[in-house]
């Protein structure tokens, strides 16, 4: 017993020196980061498979404010809140949006926001707003935000004649591409993004959703480590370095109203 | 969503109907493409066995083609790359009823020309002496007598089909395994939604060979050889 007493007491002065000094928190190994690099902009893999991308910038960054490195783990998007859950990675840095389905399993520090964006083919009449989706295919990347503002668009009564979800958001394009879907509706920087590689083909032609907080996604019971990564992205935001990694990849800062 | 629900309640309530969907899905995907390739494979398997190369050609490269590369492309080329190429576009049910008819095909050939080639030589020869056509002979006197050895290879060739439907998931068809990433995705409780999936798809298994094996006896019972 007098073990488990002392040990416990060591515990309380652990955690409350902690507390008293979340600046100094230094992570524990490395700072396992899960992300989907189906994403770009936001997470994607350089031709020899390293994980590149304004997410993955701004983990390494903060990761560094956490005295430790970044290690990447890509993970489907599928099993993404899973892997989190049991342990297989410390957080999830991957354009998530903050939902309230989402926070009942895990926690969020927002740190941008992003809103959702139609894309069609260029030659195809402009999908400006939800009424024009009437009879319309929509491809979707499965299990998203923008799957569920599709879905319930439709629940509303919109005639969507189809909704593709796909797995990874890259096919999403290759659909629309392909005549398989009409449009696509897909996170901002992630339309922007295509539509600048392919600008032929498609274009970006209307607002879905208006900008919405997207997270990091910590385990409920690591709340240290939450508010560590609070105080590292506050620091971020104020010395401008999360400006710099928004410049470099979008040439702007994300989350404004577009036109 | 707030309290956990327990195992069967959240199997009976969230799980198992959505999955039953998939299935039948999955089920159609099977007997179809089982159906098509079935039909194409017996054609392959003829020309492939004729003596002129203008049949025999062709099926070895189709064979060859069909075999040789992964189904997963075979499905992804007609979603994706048929369109663009030659303006045709299919759905993705019809798009996977075509990949997993014309792959399955190639192995059910290759089943049929084994069988047929087991048939020992003389056997043609024999019925061909007694007036019989080519293709008399081959109807009369050859396939008939594969029939019995052709069924396990074939169970084999349709239970791999039935799990390969699970590859039509990533052209967004809505089958067994599709339905069951949305799920365990939806409500994180990835354990029980892939349980039940294994179930159902060992459940189209079972009822394959169940249905096999009633075939054999009906076969033995006719005094099939």
């Amino acid at each position: 017993m007098g073990k488990i007493q002392s040990l416990l007491v060591a515990l309380v002065v652990i955690l409350s020196f902690h507390s008293t000094s979340v600046l100094a928190y230094k992570h524990p190994g490395n700072l396992k980061i899960a992300i989907d690099t189906t994403y770009p902009p936001m997470e994607f893999e350089t031709a020899d498979g390293k994980a590149q991308g304004f997410d993955v910038d701004v983990a390494r960054e903060l990761a560094k404010r956490l005295g430790t490195n970044a290690e990447f783990i890509v993970m489907g998007w599928d099993g993404i809140l899973a892997g989190l859950q049991s342990g297989r990675y410390d957080v999830i840095i991957s354009s998530m949006n903050i939902t309230n389905d989402r926070k009942k399993q895990v926690n969020f520090v927002e740190y941008v926001k992003m809103g959702q964006v139609f894309v069609a083919r260029k030659n195809s009449a402009p999908i400006k707003s939800e009424n024009d989706l009437v009879g319309k295919v929509v491809a979707v990347q499965a299990d998203t935000t923008s799957f569920e503002a599709v879905d319930n668009l439709k629940k509303k009564g919109i005639a969507i004649k189809d909704i593709k979800a796909f797995k990874g958001a890259t096919d999403t394009f290759s659909a629309l591409k392909a005549f398989q879907a009409d449009v696509v509706v897909v996170d901002e920087p992630v339309g922007y993004y295509y539509v600048a590689k392919d600008p032929k083909s498609f274009a970006v032609t209307g607002v879905a959703l208006n900008p919405e907080p997207v997270g990091v996604a910590i385990r409920k019971k690591d709340q240290q480590l939450k508010s560590a990564i609070e105080i590292a992205l506050k620091s971020m935001q104020k010395d401008g370095s999360f400006d710099k990694i928004s410049r470099n990849w979008f040439n702007t800062k994300l989350g404004q109203k577009f036109k | 969503m707030e309290e956990q629900l327990g195992f069967w309640a959240f199997s009976i309530q969230n799980v198992i109907p959505r999955l039953g969907q998939g299935l039948v899905i999955t089920l159609e995907l099977t007997f179809l493409s089982a159906f098509l390739g079935l039909f194409l494979g017996v054609l392959l398997a003829l020309c492939r066995i004729s003596s002129k190369k203008i049949f025999s050609l062709p099926a070895l490269v189709y064979v060859t083609t069909f075999r040789g590369t992964p189904l997963l492309l075979q499905i992804l080329f007609i979603y994706f790359a048929l369109p663009p190429l030659i303006q045709i576009r299919l759905d993705s049910f019809p798009s996977g009823v075509l990949a997993l008819s014309l792959n399955c095909a190639a192995y059910f050939a290759e089943i049929f020309r084994a069988a047929i080639e087991s048939i020992p030589k003389g056997q043609m020869e024999a019925a061909r002496a007694l007036g019989l056509s080519y293709v008399q002979s081959m109807r009369k006197v050859i396939i008939p007598q594969t029939y019995r050895r052709l069924i396990p290879p074939i169970v084999n060739e349709l239970a791999a089909l039935s799990k390969d439907t699970s590859l039509v998931s990533v052209i967004a068809l809505s089958e067994l395994l599709y339905v069951t990433q949305r799920i365990g995705a939806k409500y994180l409780r990835p354990w029980e939604t892939y349980l039940w999936a294994a179930v159902g798809y060992l459940l189209v298994v079972l009822a394959l060979t169940t249905l096999a094996s009633h075939f054999e006896r009906q076969l033995k019972k006719r005094g099939g050889v």
